[in-house]
């Protein structure tokens, strides 16, 4: 009952924001100007921000609700080989969707700063409605990720999963891991440094010819990026060499 | 190397939770051992080679190379 009446309260809020917005963007250009002023509507972001903002929020909550389904299901049925398969795809899907959805969050709230900081001729109460939404979201997103890391504990009671609230939960989480688990993280891990190594020379290289092509200069980014990948390459070697 | 792990399971009528516990690890781990996709420890082989009751190269069958 309680889960079908938050389902309800996220629903209608959803249903509200989501409907608020897309009235927002197809009204008349009259009334437009007239709640958001002249200046406003000629600027992009406003829908950048829309888009970005119903996305982060669709996909927050769909990281919530697969969460919660994994409570739900495991908590009716006996454990199986096929209900701890589902558990983990689940699982991790929700974590993806949380991760996505805190990444457009924080694009959201990136948009509402650069928005703030572009427009000469601000309308007040609407920047004001953004930053607070951006905010908003942004603090879901978290929550969320949160939300989606303390299920465990309920799922595997006999594990001694940490608690997320644990100040040394990474280490405690790994520790808790057996050897098949572990050797599935190391081969994750390892994949996704690789490509993270090869990701940040192809944004270097690309912030190049942003460079070149704009001649705007992107050293800062350039820098900063550079660093990124030495520190991460030093700190691989660093772990390593202590381990010799 | 190969594995009669999955073999074995059916033998004894375990499904991959039920050993898992057994073994003291997750279903995971035996879901790795069995596509083999992964070399279990030693003290994971032989409480394996416990529960079936047979002898560790009777489940896990090296060939000649790789000894």
């Amino acid at each position: 009952m309680k889960s079908v009446m938050s389902r309800m309260i996220v629903s209608a809020l959803f249903g509200f924001i989501f409907g608020g917005l897309i009235i927002l963007l197809f009204m008349n250009d009259t009334v437009k100007e007239y709640i958001l002023g002249a200046r406003l509507i000629e600027d992009y972001f406003i829908y950048i921000f829309s888009i970005t903002w119903i996305l982060g929020l669709i996909t927050t909550v769909n990281g919530m609700l697969k969460s919660k389904s994994i409570l739900n299901r495991s908590s009716r049925e006996k454990i199986s080989d096929e209900l701890d398969e589902w558990v983990n795809r689940t699982y991790y899907s929700a974590q993806d969707n949380a991760t996505i959805g805190l990444l457009l969050g924080l694009l959201t709230m990136f948009v509402t700063v650069t928005g703030v900081v572009m427009t000469e001729d601000q309308n007040t109460f609407l920047l004001l409605g953004m930053i607070i939404l951006a905010a908003l979201l942004l603090f879901f997103t978290v929550y969320v990720t949160f939300y989606n890391a303390g299920i465990l504990p309920k799922i595997y009671p006999e594990r001694n999963i940490p608690s997320i609230n644990d100040k040394d939960y990474s280490k405690k989480i790994f520790q808790v891991s057996d050897e098949g688990e572990r050797h599935l993280i190391l081969k994750g891990l390892y994949k996704s440094n690789q490509s993270t190594q090869v990701n940040i020379i192809l944004g270097v290289l690309i912030l190049m010819f942003v460079s070149i092509a704009t001649e705007t200069n992107q050293l800062l980014a350039i820098t900063i990026m550079l660093a990124i990948f030495g520190l991460n390459s030093l700190s691989y070697t660093s772990a390593l060499k202590k381990e010799v | 190397m190969k594995t009669r792990l999955k073999e074995l399971r059916a033998r004894d009528g375990l499904n991959q939770t039920e050993l898992a516990k057994r073994a003291k690890v997750s279903r995971q781990t035996i879901s790795l051992i069995e596509r083999e996709d992964y070399m279990p420890s030693l003290l994971i082989a032989l409480r394996l080679s416990k529960i079936f009751n047979e002898p560790i190269e009777s489940i896990f069958i090296f060939e000649e190379g790789e000894l």
